[in-house]
């Protein structure tokens, strides 16, 4: 048996040595899915860095750009998604439900509830099952509606002002000013819910679309 | 390698911007010293002269499945973690005839020309500015071509979930798919040597 090995050349014996690993690999289970280990040290820099949330403010620009990179996961149950403020795009996957959503682990998420507790509740959830690329809606749905929909406007500049006018009238709201906002301090707050928001096209790919490119040599 | 850096803050995306260059020339190195920074030995394998590039990219192919198949084995790497670019089938087979072509008219491929242009060559240089030319085309014509990038996605696909067959029994069947290529590479290999060299006799 030596003997027949020492007379190979080196490809040969490589070649042995992969033909034996591939043959001792049919047994091979490959780990796949299933537990991920939670490591605390990671999850406390995520938070540190804030890159595990995402201003409001931002993701109006996302939806009016039409980027398809992104899922925006609203967590309300489905009754009060149904009859509350929805944000264009928005899928309902209640948390009780995330495990069958069909989410993969390198999508890159967006979590939106009534506050951030449930969201963050969420994004602990995913976070532990080894998913990378989950956020939080800053301020939740109240955040979008006080910075998306009815921003305040006093003391911007005009440029700003301009630009934030035209994010709320967007989707539907309007801007927030000082005389306003002093004879009524109250947006409509649940009346909106019912304003009817223009919904960009979702792009078609959820799958196929502009993935990451990659190439090979 | 740069992933447990990165996440634990040990460096942040610009340094790894720097670690992404110096892997960069490894690479390039690596290309240039296999003689990968030559169009006549790249394309000498579409001429059957020299398989050196098959064998080449068979091997790493092999190397890196056995690597992963035994690292998630024994637990170490969990395998739905590894990044995969979805199929879309139509059009990954047009993009795949179309870089082959373009590496049959130019001879190179995209990593062995920055490669090649690094040392000088000006064919590399040419072939890199087109390149990036074509890349800008498909950019701005995207709305025209933007049915067919998209077109049959079959999401994120593996051989042993599409035909539902064991794992390990699809890298035993790619192990030796590159064996018999290797034997199959070095026979013909073997057999245009002999006929160039009964065609200078003849000469």
């Amino acid at each position: 048996m030596l003997q027949f090995f020492t007379t190979l050349s080196t490809n040969q014996r490589l070649a042995l040595l992969a033909f034996v690993l591939g043959l001792v690999a049919i047994a091979a289970t490959p780990a796949r899915g299933g537990r991920v280990t939670v490591d605390p040290r990671e999850m406390a820099i995520l938070m540190e860095k804030g890159v595990d949330r995402v201003p409001a403010r931002t993701l109006a620009d996302w939806i009016i750009q039409a980027r398809s990179d992104f899922r925006l996961i609203d967590l309300r149950d489905p009754a009060a998604f149904a009859a509350g403020l929805r944000i264009p795009t928005a899928e309902n996957v209640p948390v009780g439900t995330l495990a069958q959503a069909g989410l993969a682990r390198d999508e890159k998420i967006l979590l939106v509830a009534d506050d951030e507790a449930r969201a963050a509740q969420a994004w602990f959830l995913l976070e532990a099952q080894g998913f990378k690329g989950v956020r939080i809606v800053e301020g939740g749905l109240r955040g979008w509606r006080e910075q998306v929909m009815y921003p305040r406007v006093d003391g911007v500049d005009a440029a700003q002002r301009a630009r934030l006018e035209a994010i709320s009238r967007h989707f539907g709201g309007a801007p927030r000013s000082g005389e306003t906002s002093a004879a009524s301090d109250t947006m409509p707050a649940l009346a909106v819910a019912q304003v009817v928001v223009p919904v960009p096209p979702i792009p078609a790919a959820k799958k196929g679309a502009p993935a990451k490119k990659k190439e090979g040599c | 390698m740069m992933a447990p850096f990165l996440k634990y803050g040990v460096f942040g995306s610009e340094t790894s911007l720097v670690v992404a260059f110096l892997l960069g020339i490894g690479f390039g190195f690596a290309l240039e010293r296999a003689g990968f920074g030559s169009a006549r030995k790249l394309v000498s394998q579409f001429y059957l002269d020299d398989l050196a590039v098959f064998k080449v990219m068979f091997t790493a192919i092999v190397t890196a499945m056995l690597g992963v198949t035994y690292l998630s084995w024994i637990g170490f790497l969990n395998l739905s973690l590894v990044y995969l670019v979805p199929t879309n089938l139509l059009p990954q087979i047009v993009g795949g005839l179309v870089l082959g072509a373009g590496f049959v008219i130019g001879g190179y491929c995209p990593g062995t020309a920055l490669a090649a242009t690094a040392t000088g060559r000006v064919d590399a240089l040419i072939y890199g500015a087109g390149l990036y030319a074509g890349t800008l085309l498909f950019a701005e014509a995207y709305p025209l071509v933007k049915g067919l990038h998209t077109a049959t996605p079959m999401g994120q696909t593996t051989i042993p979930q599409y035909f539902n067959l064991p794992y390990g029994l699809v890298v035993f069947a790619v192990v030796l798919m590159a064996l018999g290529g290797f034997a199959g590479a070095g026979w013909v290999e073997k057999k245009m040597a002999a006929r160039k060299a009964a065609a200078q006799a003849a000469a």
